[in-house]
């Protein structure tokens, strides 16, 4: 099993405390979803983990040992990094933009390998993009786009992925199937780390969820515990319906909170 | 349902990489012998190569290898390094409006080569302007260090750049007002246009090992900018340091582009205007697109440095006046294309 374990995290913006004293870990072997209101935090610990943030204060642990003193090749081949509303500043092929995803697993100045190829075919069938192959990127859609550059942090084969707001720009059909894949990670031995603005995917994929406010946990835990009334009037300032259907739980913002 | 086998061995490129380079090799080969056969004095290729093989033939021999050819090897060293650095650059900073003389290289190595004439140093021994030059490009790297630091972001970069561009260039110009002697300004006015003619193999020995080892350091930074397509955060969680990457780029770039300015002076759009015309025969890949346009500067230069000794009856037009009255227009043509996605 691999392990991030954040132990006393500040990060600090000017003098706002954009992370306040976190402490948590994070395994493989569970979907754990990263929740909470805009600015609360989420983003930043992303960036914080993969070592993109400098922090101000605490320690960051990857199998139990300070992240800094690890290999930067071998961090990459196992953490994978997929930013929100991503990015992609030249014009290139899918092809070519899901094959970044091995660079980590090639050596300088060779090429690429049988298992790179494969590993690049599988992660474009799996986000429903190898028909979109030979297409330019910058010619996709924003749902299309960010399903190919999903692709290319599933090609990295990471044992920890850390998504941004995947699902954001996807259409609800691809929204289910990018949660199904990332399920399908989880059962393949690997871990996920998703920030999520859904509530019921969040409810209904997550096996844990992580509840930021204002830069601090405000819950952890199972996602019925974590999605209580009490939380969401808390932090999101929402109230919301819930249900059930087939024994999965859903749950919709309905109204702010005091509003009529 | 297709097997993964076929839909993967297609490797689809707009035109393959080794076509591509061997073509350009090629053409650069060909202008490099026409770059010597072209000037007042009429040599044919036979006299070029028996004067190569050192077969004495007096004026020939002395116009080949005193005159010719360190020109033509300078338009490819030159050319190269600025094609190559334009790449880099722009693969760094990803934008591709990007130059060498962005980050405040070649306006720092042409303000040390200033100082030399304008100290006279240059009188007292010859080889002070391309060593001002190569100690201009480094100061401009320390002070991009001092005002961006290691882990900056892009855009400091860029105003840091700016900065130190325009303060070298107003140091210029004050040179230039307060020289007492005309003709030393009118030296260093006539110089900053940038050309090659009047060189020797001096200028070669002494600029080519520094804009070598520029080159090592830039060819090595295909992969990083490869990864940079996908952002800072991504190509830093693809496992590259980033402010060495930075670091290696900017190094690179001052050590070719100070050796190239100290012995050529300020040739402008080279580096702008050839990596944009190879950029879609590589697919886009920042990474396969330096040593193509390493070989596109050279040959662009090259070509240019043919065309000068042609143009204009009597005295040759300056290499850097044509590169700017070619590259200017088609820097506001990038502009216009490109301003939606600066705004």
């Amino acid at each position: 099993m691999n392990e991030f374990v954040v132990q006393n995290l500040n990060v600090v913006f000017g003098d706002h405390k954009v992370l306040d004293d976190i402490c948590v870990s994070f395994q493989t072997g569970s979907l754990t979803g990263l929740i909470g209101p805009n600015g609360a935090g989420k983003t930043t610990l992303l960036r914080t983990l993969i070592g993109a943030q400098p922090f101000d204060g605490g320690k960051i642990l990857w199998n139990g040992i300070d992240i800094k003193e690890h290999d930067r090749h071998q961090l990459a081949q196992n953490i994978a990094y997929l930013p929100q509303g991503g990015v992609c500043h030249w014009p290139l092929t899918v092809e070519r933009l899901v094959a970044l995803g091995r660079l980590p697993h090639q050596p300088p100045w060779q090429k690429q390998t049988h298992e790179d190829r494969q590993a690049v075919f599988n992660a474009m069938s799996k986000t429903d993009v190898a028909a979109l192959a030979s297409r330019t990127v910058t010619t996709l859609s924003g749902g299309e786009r960010m399903r190919v550059l999903m692709a290319r942090a599933l090609a990295t084969n990471p044992s920890m992925l850390l998504a941004d707001e995947p699902v954001a720009s996807l259409d609800p059909f691809h929204q289910l199937q990018a949660m199904a894949i990332l399920k399908t990670m989880i059962r393949n031995g690997a871990g996920v780390i998703v920030v999520l603005h859904d509530l019921t995917l969040a409810a209904r994929f997550c096996d844990r969820l992580v509840l930021l406010h204002d830069g601090r946990i405000a819950g952890d835990g199972e996602p019925d515990d974590v999605l209580s009334a009490e939380n969401l009037a808390a932090t999101y300032r929402v109230e919301a319906l819930r249900g059930k259907q087939n024994g999965e739980p859903f749950i919709v913002p309905w109204k702010e909170q005091g509003g009529v | 349902m297709t097997s993964p086998s076929i839909a993967l061995k297609d490797e689809r490129r707009p035109v393959s990489f080794a076509v591509l380079a061997t073509a350009l090799t090629l053409c650069i080969v060909l202008l490099f012998f026409i770059s010597m056969a072209a000037g007042p004095v009429s040599v044919s290729f036979l006299q070029i190569l028996a004067s190569l093989k050192g077969e004495d033939q007096a004026l020939v021999t002395i116009i080949i290898e005193q005159i010719r050819l360190p020109r033509a090897i300078l338009a490819v060293t030159v050319g190269a390094t600025l094609g190559l650095a334009g790449a880099a650059l722009q693969g760094l900073l990803r934008n591709p409006l990007a130059e060498p003389g962005l980050i405040g290289v070649s306006g720092c190595a042409a303000l040390g080569s200033v100082i030399m004439f304008y100290t006279g140093a240059t009188a007292v021994f010859a080889l002070a302007l391309p060593l001002g030059g190569i100690a201009g490009a480094l100061i401009a790297v320390a002070a991009i260090y001092g005002l961006a630091g290691r882990e900056s972001s892009i855009l400091t970069l860029v105003l840091a750049g700016v900065a130190v561009n325009a303060f070298a260039g107003a140091l210029t110009t004050l040179a230039l007002s307060l020289s007492p002697n005309p003709y030393a300004a009118f030296e260093i006015f006539f110089w900053l246009l940038g050309s090659l003619a009047d060189r020797s193999l001096t200028h070669v020995y002494l600029s080519l090992p520094l804009m070598a080892i520029g080159w090592i350091l830039l060819l090595t930074m295909g992969r990083a900018l490869d990864a940079l397509t996908l952002g800072e955060d991504t190509a830093r969680s693809l496992g590259f340091n980033l402010g060495r990457v930075q670091a290696q780029v900017i190094i690179g770039t001052a050590l070719a582009v100070g050796a190239a300015v100290a012995v050529s002076g300020v040739i402008g759009f080279v580096g702008l205007v050839v990596p944009h015309l190879l950029r879609p025969l590589v697919g886009y890949q920042p990474g396969r697109l330096l040593p193509i346009s390493a070989l596109g500067g050279a040959l662009l230069t090259l070509a240019a440095d043919i065309a000068v000794r042609y143009v204009m009856n009597g005295p040759e037009l300056k290499l850097g006046v044509l590169t700017a009255l070619i590259g200017a227009p088609f820097f506001l043509y990038l502009v216009l294309q490109t301003r939606k996605a600066l705004r």
